[in-house]
């Protein structure tokens, strides 16, 4: 065998959980890690990625196979399963060709372009990098190119980074984040496409409607807590299911028992992607001390996670009205197939960003977020077939044949439909936009502030 | 001193928040705090988890009405930004000594 034999060979049969592992670990080293958070570090990331199949596992056995049966019984034709954000990471991450080496890639993008000053973030939530990530591994599972993958997701990256800085004003007002912005791969898309419906509804009479957002906290906060959520859903997939053996005991049983499942996959798996972030930490760290050290003169923007937005009242409230929405519309959009499950949880990081452009008007963030949500089900539909065969490039073991999958976040992510459309043109859609948003925001920064939702007297205090 | 429980929210309860436990795990000892043991959960679960488990303090990222709760509540961006790290780990320190 030739040395690239050998290295193909042991790719092959080491498989994620070992070779990430690895990869992670020279990564830390080069980062300075110390070697024990380096070795520890290390294997809790395989640790996850063996939890999360483990879950996954049973997910597909448990809900899968009832799914299938509601096909069956009904007609209903939706034949991806919404396996949930903490599976899309997973795959991003372990896609052995893009996965982290993204990390590195996009760290490069973004100091050249902090030092080019065509952004003022510093993007360092490393974990969140698997978004592009992502992006490029479906790209990857579409065309092959690899080439193609890095250039998909480092510009799905910068388009991150300016509308960071495009709505960094309006997050500092309402939120009261000085110095932070936030370049999240999959709220950022759907902040982008509600600033135009945010400027119709203002044209209607809709804008005065008010709702109280602590009052719908109240009546529907038990969808908020994901062991809830999951067994209604559950229920509901296995009712739907059995409905035409409903004076059987047996069916009765397996209606439970898939409620118990969901339930239990909706708490757990998220856990286990806690293992593999926990196993993330210390490199996430000292990427950030690097970074920030470095840049200790100039002051920019720090770029986090949306989920430090989540706990806005009208966020969670607005997600909650939504869940039900949501279950609407997968029934009556024709040629719909995507079955929701585990993501109808984050739809908070739809519309928190939509929280300052909106004034957090709930009223018109559900009509917005309904709005959106169409199109996002026909882009998961688009997305299911390339989602499903880079899980089995990562190594889930999915049942052969049996079922697809896919997730809102990010298997119907806009963002990622555009870039990875009809590989190479998408890019060049991708790359407009970038550079629209990033002259506008040049040439006028107040008005740019105003429009991603800060106020007009606090842009012009600043 | 009696070991303190620790509840950290924030809007996935993995990512943030994981950064949060894992700098706290690691230097509120040195505080001369024990820990007993952390839990993460999402700001949508937090009123409920609050109600189940016994925590001594609620570490946020996120905004949480701290009227939903009868521990204190701190909200801190500093373990994530590293601006100000030292100021809220001793803020969150003298809450758990009851200063």
């Amino acid at each position: 065998m030739s040395p690239a034999e050998i290295i193909k060979s042991m790719i092959d049969g080491l498989g994620v959980s070992v070779l990430l592992p690895i990869i992670i670990f020279i990564i830390a080293k080069c980062f300075r890690v110390p070697w024990s958070r380096a070795i520890r570090s290390a294997v809790l990331i395989g640790i996850g990625f063996i939890g999360i199949n483990a879950v996954l596992g049973i997910f597909l056995g448990g809900v899968g196979s009832v799914a299938g049966r509601m096909v069956d019984v009904t007609g209903i034709t939706l034949p991806a399963l919404d396996v949930g954000w903490p599976a899309a990471a997973a795959i991003a991450w372990g896609i052995g060709k893009v996965g982290v080496w993204m990390i590195p890639a996009f760290l490069l993008l973004n100091l050249a372009m902090l030092g080019l000053k065509l952004t003022n973030t510093l993007n360092i939530d490393v974990w969140n990098y698997w978004h592009f990530a992502f992006t490029g591994a479906l790209i990857l599972a579409l065309t092959g190119n690899i080439v193609y993958a890095f250039i998909g997701g480092l510009l799905m990256g910068a388009i991150c980074l300016v509308c960071a800085d495009w709505t960094a004003s309006a997050i500092e007002e309402t939120f009261e984040l000085p110095g932070v912005s936030i370049p999240h791969g999959f709220s950022v898309p759907f902040a982008l496409m509600v600033i135009p419906i945010n400027w119709l509804l203002d044209r209607t009479p809709i804008k005065n409607i008010r709702a109280d957002p602590e009052a719908v906290k109240k009546k529907l906060g038990f969808l908020g807590e994901p062991i809830m959520l999951g067994l209604i859903i559950g229920f509901i997939i296995a009712l739907v299911a059995y409905s035409n053996a409903l004076g059987e005991a047996s069916s009765w049983y397996t209606i439970l028992k898939t409620a118990m499942c969901m339930a239990a996959v909706m708490y757990i798996l998220p856990m286990m992607v806690g293992i593999l972030m926990e196993g993330l930490v210390p490199l996430s760290e000292a990427i950030r001390k690097t970074m920030t050290s470095r840049y200790k003169s100039r002051a920019f923007n720090i770029g986090l996670d949306s989920a430090i937005l989540i706990g806005h009242p009208s966020a969670i409230a607005s997600s909650l009205i939504l869940i039900p929405i949501c279950i609407g519309l997968m029934v009556i959009l024709p040629g719909n197939a995507m079955l929701l499950a585990v993501d109808l949880a984050v739809l908070p990081f739809l519309f928190c960003m939509m929280v300052p452009i909106m004034r957090g008007n709930i009223v018109k963030m559900v009509i917005a977020g309904t709005i959106v949500m169409i199109p996002t089900f026909y882009i998961g539909t688009a997305l299911y077939p390339a989602f499903t065969s880079a899980a089995k490039e990562a190594g889930f073991g999915i049942p052969a044949g049996t079922l697809s999958i896919t997730s809102i976040c990010d298997g119907a992510n806009p963002l990622t439909y555009v870039l990875s459309w009809a590989v190479p043109w998408g890019f060049v859609i991708g790359g407009i936009l970038f550079v629209v948003i990033l002259l506008a925001l040049k040439k006028w920064p107040k008005k740019m502030a105003v429009i991603g939702g800060a106020s007009e007297d606090f842009v012009n205090e600043k | 001193m009696t070991k303190k429980n620790l509840l950290i929210v924030c809007g996935t309860a993995i990512a943030t928040s994981t950064v949060v436990a894992e700098y706290l795990k690691e230097n509120l000892p040195k505080c001369g705090i024990e820990i007993g043991h952390i839990a993460k959960c999402k700001a949508s679960e937090a009123k409920e988890r609050a109600k189940i488990g016994k925590f001594d303090i609620i570490i946020t990222t996120t905004l949480l009405s701290s009227s939903d709760f009868d521990v204190p509540v701190v909200k801190t961006l500093a373990f994530l930004t590293g601006r100000g790290e030292n100021e809220a780990l001793a803020e969150i320190a003298g809450k758990l000594k009851g200063e």
